[in-house]
């Protein structure tokens, strides 16, 4: 009896991931002889359009460490790693956490926070599209309702927190004017550092925060009130709370005030 | 004459269309290129929102699409996903395309999603498979879809049809229409040694509701032949423009997509192309007007 298509297919599936096995008998070409060439090209244009879409996702990373490196550290990420869904925006967020363990690359420490940074670029992208408020939305409450209103935040916004200044990294290789790239190099020696990437409207932004900053946000992002968030973030001043408000509704990360 | 009224009640019109990118946003938006319709890869719009979206509406409000899924993996043994027919119907909804095109191939297996079509032996067994998965496709989906053949560097030992034999049996059984990629037929008639011509002369046209066009690689195959490679990355060679002229001087204008989908030129370069095919769907009278076109100038 025939082969079913189902036990065909299992070992054409196989045989695309694994280079090591032989080429399945079923698969011929013109003169019916097996061909091993032929069946390469499937498994090249698997492995090779899986390791493009990671190369234009991680831009910043592939940069940093040039491309013969990072063209070998994302063919060793799709061996592993198949999409588990044919909508490739979602693939390689996992990749950050292969490069940390990527062990030619455990010399980068910085890598792999770098490439959670352009994880959050791609999701916020491609997150939901919400309305900013301006800060005038919470002047028409009263102190004390504001204490203990909600913030919701832009579904585009993503904290990422480093050990490394991988904000100003970042920032480093997408500004364009030499003398704003040296001051954000100079910069770069001394901090770790957190930030924010939102996408108020068309453009994704990367903003580094002030610790208390991140930390404010984080509370609000986990849904504490702007009370609780501020003790949270060890705001020492309505002042200072003020402006850190300011900062929060004019990046556009601000999408509703819950009371 | 064949024409595309068989897909719904807003077809594409048979004019040429381009793949939409998301490098020429700024120059369709901006420019309003006399075109006639874009098509998309809808995986690439099944994120929640952000600027592909917004382009995508403010293409979508100018000019007819075409919806082009290459994730379905219609030619699978086991089931569909039902999430992605989902994701599929979601799209159909938003942006009510004039048509939905996926492909006689598969692409995803119980390891994953391999990100490239890949191809099926034709047998009694996988003709019933492909005819459910296409039923419950136009199904979930809620319109009529086109199947387009595909470009294959390998045969299967397996098979009892002839390709052209299987598709016209798909559709008899299923009512999807057929999507004719001649770059397709050059590269898999070259590859196996089959005369494209006489392909193309046995090709079911009545069925055909789209036309694709693209270009290929070519690479020495193990027995010093040619080996073409379906690789969309530069312009359409001039066997494949004979073989789409004869096509269309025999069954008259079909809508047509230019397809370029890595190293992606500059618009001016894609726009000719797509004004080249429009020059031979002119001298095969052409249509210039509908119901969703927003001028009836000639491009050229």
């Amino acid at each position: 009896m025939a082969k079913q298509w189902s036990e065909i297919q299992a070992g054409f599936a196989a045989a695309v991931r694994d280079p090591d096995l032989p080429t399945p008998t079923s698969v011929v070409c013109r003169d019916r002889k097996i061909s091993t060439h032929r069946f390469a090209v499937y498994r090249n244009n698997s492995a090779v359009s899986l390791v493009d879409a990671l190369a234009d996702s991680y831009p910043v990373v592939r940069e940093l460490v040039g491309e013969a490196f990072f063209r070998a550290m994302a063919q060793a990420f799709v061996a592993q790693n198949l999409p588990q869904s044919p909508v490739l925006i979602e693939y390689g967020a996992d990749f950050p956490e292969f490069v940390a363990a990527f062990p030619p690359a455990a010399e980068l420490d910085f890598l792999a926070e770098l490439a959670r940074v352009e994880r959050a670029w791609r999701e916020a992208y491609h997150a939901a599209d919400a309305k900013p408020l301006s800060l005038t939305a919470l002047g028409q409450y009263d102190e004390g309702v504001v204490v203990d209103a909600k913030l919701q935040l832009h579904p585009s916004v993503r904290l990422v927190a480093s050990q490394y200044p991988v904000i100003s990294i970042w920032q480093a290789h997408n500004i364009s004017g030499v003398d704003e790239r040296q001051n954000v190099l100079r910069a770069i020696a001394q901090r770790s550092e957190g930030g924010m990437i939102v996408r108020p409207a068309a453009d994704v932004d990367v903003q580094w925060l002030v610790p208390e900053m991140f930390e404010l946000l984080a509370a609000l992002g986990e849904g504490r009130s702007l009370g609780a968030a501020a003790e949270q973030a060890g705001v020492a001043t309505a002042d200072e709370l003020g402006g850190m408000l300011r900062f929060a509704f004019e990046t556009g990360a601000v999408v509703a005030i819950n009371v | 004459m064949a024409t595309s009224t068989s897909i719904g009640s807003s077809p594409i019109p048979p004019r040429a269309g381009v793949g939409l990118k998301p490098e020429h946003y700024r120059d369709i938006l901006d420019g309003a290129p006399e075109i006639g319709w874009f098509e998309i890869h809808a995986e690439n719009y099944m994120g929640a929102g952000g600027p592909p979206h917004a382009y995508l509406t403010a293409v979508r409000e100018r000019y007819p699409l075409s919806l082009h899924g290459v994730g379905l993996s219609i030619g699978s043994a086991g089931r569909l996903d039902k999430a992605h027919l989902e994701r599929l119907r979601a799209l159909v909804d938003r942006y009510e395309p004039a048509s939905f095109s996926e492909h006689l191939a598969w692409s995803s297996h119980d390891e994953g999603f391999f990100n490239d079509l890949l191809p099926l032996p034709y047998t009694a067994e996988t003709l019933r498979i492909v005819c459910d998965h296409i039923d419950e496709a136009q199904d979930a989906v809620g319109r009529s879809m086109l199947l387009e053949n595909p470009a294959t560097y390998v045969v299967f030992q397996e098979s009892t049809f002839d390709e052209i034999d299987f598709l016209g049996e798909v559709t008899r059984r299923t009512g999807c229409g057929l999507l004719l990629d001649v770059n397709n037929v050059h590269v898999s008639c070259t590859n196996h040694g089959r005369d494209a011509a006489d392909y193309l002369e046995k090709f079911p046209m009545a069925q055909v509701g789209e036309i694709h066009l693209a270009g290929h690689a070519e690479e020495m195959d193990d027995d010093g032949g040619r080996l073409l490679i379906d690789s969309h990355d530069r312009p359409v060679i001039g066997e494949v423009w004979a073989h789409y002229a004869a096509v269309i001087a025999r069954a008259g204008p079909i809508a047509t997509l230019i397809e370029w989908d890595s190293d992606i030129p500059e618009w001016p370069v894609l726009l000719a192309e797509a004004i080249s095919a429009d020059l031979i769907l002119d001298q095969h009278g052409r249509q210039y007007g509908g119901s969703e076109t927003a001028d009836g100038e000639a491009v050229v």
